[in-house]
């Protein structure tokens, strides 16, 4: 059963809730919104964490600014738990619609007995539903199904079912699936009837079981709307005329066993270059159902003009895979954006309106930099945020859309904690105790060079700094230190006393004891901060990761940093995760395992307006860039701007 | 035959462009009304938008997350206490203060709550920075010593900010939560922690790692210079009050049966108890002085 449930405005008014005196869930409440809302991180509408016993699920009505919000325990299923929400959303809107508009809140909502009523209903209903279990349909009896009505078109619970069941299938037969699709292309002129014989003449090589599974799932996809469909069509056409084969429908369609080969080859050769595979294959599969004919909107005409049009022989100029749809949400002329200003009327945006904009600014994210379902997600949280919004007079979608996704993105480059280095250490100084800074990350991102940097600003600001050599591992690695420390203390030599130290103990030995020895010294000896340099490693070199762990754990520093350089793409997050689950995966004893604390971002210089791994990073793992890396010099090292990353990635 | 066809043609237009009483107002007039209407629509679009109107007169709350900002904004704007969770966005409205003295008209004051979220406080902030007339801060008496590092930063933030200075904005620092009884810091030792913060802060704001691509601004470090310590007495571009009390108050019994509409009655009606006791006088005091003077 549920445990709360509340209606609240976004300014932070609880307009109703139950249970009534509940405070013990606010707790829960205010974390939740911090994390889903406000940061977009979870799965759309819906909040699990490991640490509270609760799944939360949220709808924002942006509307009227209300956010609705349910938890129940995590061990109760619920899955009516999202249509209980819209029914909820629904009815107090329609109840309270007068208050809501004019904003008078300073009145009590009694919504009591609607809120029963609906509970009942959707709870009887979801018993009936499992007093009448539908009979679970088998794997090949679907087929079977399918295989009589291929044509026919599905919608509903099996096509949905099945979709959800071929999925990875799918991807796995992408290859079969163009083959089929390639051949499909060509006949477009031709009857329906001709096409399916087609497909089950040519494809000798491909297996009866694989040419029905792309149709059921062809079928599947028949929910998804038009405009979407159009794009990739028309840059499959692209493709298709770069290509160069000749429009000739009815020497294809006749059934030319020869013609496969090439075709084949050439598909593959066209696919293998572009960056989303995955993205291609739904791509080709979308057209190829439309050529099917199995939508009557229109489509296959768009198709064949196209394809008539397209030139001769291979044209490279076609082949550039930037299709115009791409941007065209966001660099628009002016009388296109005109239209989507809307003047008089205002408007009230659906997940419908949002779609191109949204899916536009995915591609652009993507562009710079950031990994793809960082992309995905930021985005989805994007739509979230919108869905429901009425536009006012003289707004355009792709304003809106643009600034609700700077204002995601500036919430997800700003930390959630202030990491305050110089404040710290006086703490730790009045302690009587050494600060200690631990550097960790792949190899070759710039560990020691920002550890440099560090130490180079530390003592710039009169605090002592033992650098703890712990990289017992790469050849130089020590002497590289060396170099730093000599410099660094040339630097400062006015200053009365040595600044910085380099502890080592050579090459080979336990790195973990190296920097509990380092921090002991560090305490006889008064120095200030100990900076503590790791080895570089990858994040799937398990002992190594072990070997990080325990340093970190035995050691407990003050502060664990990531290096990561900025010009890693989708790789960011699998080495943030990687290096966080190992930590907590390595912990043993400690109960409260040390994660990273911040990030250190390298090379940032090199970059140039790919600034994605910065929202990648921090996306990811939920905490702030510490530092940035600018630069070969010892001054190059700065603090993140929010504001001129979140403008470089809309730029 | 073709000249004929032309003039019905040409006739059909005129009757879509200028419809019935096309015979008896010229074309000007026509214009002319449509330039005044769409005058009038543009100058009333222009007042619509928000935040254009309100520059500088508003009474803005900033504070921690946590603090009770928004259980202020209810007091002040609709005259009873809610249950509040943290704020995502702003809440804007207007609060009536009547005069002490009878000749006066009782005055109409915008306030504005900016959530204490660190993620979006920044923003708000800057957005609505502008239109300041003053500022109470909200403190957490409860939780200082733990939050006081980023409340100070907070503070600090405030007190640093160029135009409120130019301004000599009235600042009030009202330490929230008295009614909790156990363990709470008093102003004065509230006052006294913060002091000492902001002491560290200024020393590790001055040192602290540039911002990338960010515009140095050489403006005056708070309070006053050269000296080792910090002290609100020390400020004197900036008015700073202390005061303490609980937004919360009296109306903690009311509270709670707010949301308890299982008889579903409309309890709002007997809830309008606007002074809420003694324990928001000092604040209601401080709004009268900034406003009425």
């Amino acid at each position: 059963m549920l445990d709360f449930f509340y209606i609240l405005t976004k300014g932070g008014l609880v307009l109703w809730c139950v249970p009534s005196s509940a405070t013990q869930f606010i707790k829960i409440v205010n974390n939740a919104i911090d994390k889903a809302v406000l940061q977009g991180q979870g799965s759309t509408q819906k909040w699990v964490t490991p640490t509270s016993p609760h799944n939360i699920h949220y709808k924002l009505d942006n509307e009227f600014e209300l956010v609705f919000i349910l938890g129940y325990q995590k061990t109760l299923n619920i899955s009516y738990a999202d249509k209980f929400l819209n029914e909820i959303q629904k009815r107090f809107r329609d109840q309270y619609k007068g208050d809501l508009t004019i904003g008078g809140f300073n009145r009590s909502f009694p919504f009591r007995v609607t809120y029963e009523n609906v509970l009942w209903d959707i709870e009887h209903a979801e018993e009936e539903a499992k007093k009448a279990p539908r009979a679970p349909r088998s794997y090949e009896e679907s087929d079977k199904k399918k295989k009589t009505d291929k044509i026919v078109t599905k919608k509903g619970d099996v096509a949905t079912d099945e979709k959800k069941k071929k999925k990875p299938k799918q991807m796995a037969k992408s290859n079969q699936q163009s083959e089929t699709n390639v051949q499909n292309e060509e006949p477009i002129e031709e009857e329906v009837e001709i096409n399916k014989e087609e497909i089950n003449n040519n494809d000798e090589n491909v297996t009866e079981e694989t040419t029905e599974q792309s149709l059921v799932s062809q079928e599947a996809k028949d929910s998804v709307p038009l405009e979407e469909i159009q794009q990739p069509t028309l840059s499959i056409s692209d493709k298709l005329s770069a290509l160069g084969r000749k429009p000739a429908p009815f020497s294809k369609a006749a059934g030319n066993k020869s013609s496969p080969k090439p075709q084949k080859g050439g598909s593959k050769k066209q696919m293998a270059p572009s960056n989303d595979i995955k993205n291609d294959t739904s791509n080709l599969d979308r057209s190829s159902k439309a050529d099917l004919g199995k939508l009557n909107n229109g489509r296959p005409i768009i198709n064949t003009a196209l394809l008539a049009a397209r030139p001769e022989q291979g044209d490279l100029k076609t082949m550039s895979v930037e299709s115009p749809s791409l941007t065209s949400g966001l660099v628009d002329g002016f009388w296109s954006k005109l239209k989507k200003v809307n003047v008089f009327a205002s408007k009230t945006l659906t997940a419908e309106d949002l779609r191109t904009g949204v899916e536009t600014m995915r591609e652009h994210l993507i562009a710079k930099n950031v990994a793809s379902d960082v992309a995905e997600k930021i985005c989805e949280s994007v739509s979230t945020k919108l869905a429901g919004k009425t536009l006012g007079s003289f707004e355009s979608l792709t304003s809106n859309i643009r600034q609700a996704m700077r204002d995601t993105l500036v919430m997800i480059l700003t930390p959630k904690r202030r990491i305050d280095i110089l404040r710290d250490v006086v703490d730790a100084q009045k302690a009587r105790r050494p600060y200690s800074i631990t550097f960790c990350g792949v190899n070759g991102v710039g560990k020691s060079t920002n550890l440099a940097k560090v130490a180079y600003w530390l003592s710039g600001n009169d605090l002592r700094v033992l650098i703890a050599g712990c990289d017992t591992f790469r050849a130089g690695a020590i002497e590289q230190l060396k170099t730093h420390v000599n410099h660094l203390n040339n630097i400062f030599s006015e200053k009365k006393m040595e600044m910085i130290e380099l502890y080592q103990r050579g090459y080979g030995k336990d790195a973990a004891g190296i920097a509990a020895e380092a921090i002991n010294y560090a305490k006889d000896k008064k120095f200030d901060v100990v900076l503590i340099d790791t080895a570089g490693r990858m994040q799937n070199d398990e002992p190594l990761m072990i070997a990080l762990a325990k340093l970190i754990h035995v050691n407990n520093p003050d502060l664990v940093l990531f290096v990561g350089e900025a010009l890693v793409g989708n790789e960011a997050v699998d080495q943030v995760t990687k290096f966080n689950q190992a930590l907590v995966d390595n912990a043993r004893l400690h109960s409260n395992p040390r994660v990273i604390d911040g990030i250190v971002l390298t090379k940032f210089d090199t970059i140039d307006d790919k600034v994605g791994a910065a929202i990648s990073m921090t996306y990811t793992t939920d905490k702030p860039i510490v530092f940035v890396g600018i630069g070969q010099q010892y001054q190059d090292l700065k603090t993140l701007n929010a504001d001129v990353v979140t403008e470089a990635l809309l730029k | 035959m073709d000249a004929q066809k032309k003039s019905l043609f040409d006739d059909a237009v005129d009757g879509e462009l200028l419809s019935e009483p096309s015979q008896t107002f010229a074309p000007t007039v026509i214009i002319s009304l449509l330039v005044v209407f769409l005058t009038i629509f543009i100058l009333w679009w222009i007042k619509r938008r928000p935040g254009s109107h309100r520059r500088g007169e508003c009474l803005l709350l900033c504070g921690a997350s946590n603090s009770g900002k928004t259980l202020l904004f209810c007091r002040f704007t609709m005259g009873l206490a809610k249950r509040t969770i943290t704020s995502m966005a702003t809440n804007t409205g207007s609060m009536i203060l009547e005069s002490s003295s009878s000749d006066r008209p009782p005055k109409k004051i915008h306030v504005i709550d900016i959530p204490g979220n660190l993620r979006i406080r920044q923003r708000d902030f800057n957005t609505n920075k502008s239109s300041a007339k003053a500022i109470i801060f909200v403190i957490d008496s409860t939780t200082i010593k733990e939050e006081s590092k980023d409340v100070s930063d907070y503070l600090y933030d405030i007190l640093h900010e160029k135009s409120f200075r130019q301004q000599r904005l009235p600042i009030l620092i009202f330490c929230n939560k008295q009614d909790i009884n156990n363990d709470v810091e008093t102003v004065q030792s509230i006052r006294a922690l913060l002091e000492n913060e902001l002491t560290m802060k200024r020393k590790t704001r001055a040192s602290a790692v540039d911002v990338h691509q960010g515009k140095s601004d050489t403006i005056d470090d708070i309070g006053q210079l050269g000296k080792e310590k910090f002290e609100f007495n020390d400020i004197k571009d900036i008015q700073i009050t202390f005061v303490d009390g609980s937004a919360l108050g009296n109306e903690k019994k009311s509270f709670a049966d707010q949301y308890d509409d299982e008889a579903d009655i409309d309890s709002a009606g007997d809830e309008t108890d606007a002074d809420g006791g003694m324990n928001l006088d000092q604040v209601y005091d401080w709004i009268q002085k900034v406003w009425m003077k």
